[in-house]
């Protein structure tokens, strides 16, 4: 009995079933290969910007056409945009904070080539936020072999390439090259694991 | 036990339990609601892993009972029914939750 009153194992029970596709890896992994490219090429910030405002709809018409009509439709809990809004602003100053704090005793904070440098690690410890996020939520494991990934693959681009933006391009083009890998594998066990059946298209509640 | 002791206050909570709550299944159905802004019937019968006649029973006895609201739709031609637990059903799954806590404890090993 006390597990069915475990409302938080409940609650991350439905948070990995609702993300079960795969499919919020393989956008996560659009947006930072994008990201990298718009790094590379100047003048694609209007390409980048159509990317991230439609990633969330068309994750979403995906989901209509593939995801809900074999496991369900679930809206999960929105959290307030404010507090949410707050909370990534909050952290990114803290992270930024600290590592200019870094800076500032083992070296020159002023230094741009230094910031250059070591914003692979800076951008890997930001993603890795929302991978603690999306891991305290689901309890999935994945997340955390994500959050380490992210860490572990910033610092090494910072030390293997310190010229400019060179280790931050790469270091997104092969994060986002993992997640849209491991996305794409994990959408195709899903959709291995959930094949679509004539009965399950319609609820048939009374 | 003396017989007078049988309605003693340690034990009055578990008559106070909420019986429609109780049942398992309808337990599963409003444990899943109740993290969630809603879900449809498919997801639930999925989460819960009853059969789609029993889902469709319990979930109509929690209709009836105010603790649910059902929003029925077509998407296409496809029936999709759509459920959301009313701040009424909140309210009683959490005394319910708050109530077993409580019974469960008051009894011990």
């Amino acid at each position: 009995m006390s597990q069915n009153l475990d409302v938080k194992k409940v609650e991350q029970r439905v948070w990995r079933a609702s993300q079960q596709d795969g499919l919020m890896e393989v956008a996560v992994g659009i947006l930072l290969v994008a990201t990298a490219l718009q790094i590379r090429v100047k003048g694609l910030i209007a390409v980048w910007i159509v990317v991230a405002v439609s990633l969330a709809p068309g994750l979403e018409a995906i989901r209509k056409r593939v995801t809900y009509p074999r496991i369900g439709y679930v809206e999960l809990v929105q959290e307030e945009p404010k507090k949410t809004l707050r909370g990534i602003g909050v952290y990114a100053i803290v992270v930024i904070a600290a590592m200019a704090l870094a800076f500032a005793i083992f070296s020159d904070i002023g230094d741009l080539t230094l910031w250059q440098r070591w914003s692979p690690t800076l951008a890997g410890v930001l993603i890795s936020g929302g991978m603690i996020y999306a891991a305290s939520k689901s309890g999935a494991a994945r997340y955390t072999v994500f959050m380490v990934l992210a860490v572990g693959l910033g610092i090494a681009f910072s030390i293997l390439f310190p010229e400019g933006y060179t280790g931050l391009t790469l270091y997104l083009l092969t994060l986002g090259g993992v997640f849209i890998l491991c996305g794409a594998i994990t959408f195709l066990c899903f959709l291995h694991k959930n094949p679509l059946r004539a009965e399950e298209t319609a609820d048939g509640a009374e | 036990m003396a017989p007078n002791e049988a309605g003693s206050p340690a034990i009055q909570p578990i008559a106070d339990i909420d019986r429609l709550i109780h049942e398992p299944a309808r337990l599963m159905i409003l444990a899943v609601l109740y993290v969630v802004e809603s879900a449809d019937f498919l997801f639930l019968m999925r989460q819960t892993g009853l059969t789609r006649g029993n889902l469709s029973s319990h979930i109509a006895k929690l209709e009836t009972a105010g603790y649910i609201d059902i929003k029925k739709e077509f998407v296409g031609k496809i029936p999709h029914t759509l459920l959301r637990l009313t701040s009424e059903g909140r309210e009683a799954f959490e005394t319910y939750r708050q109530s077993m806590i409580g019974v469960l404890e008051d009894l011990g090993d």
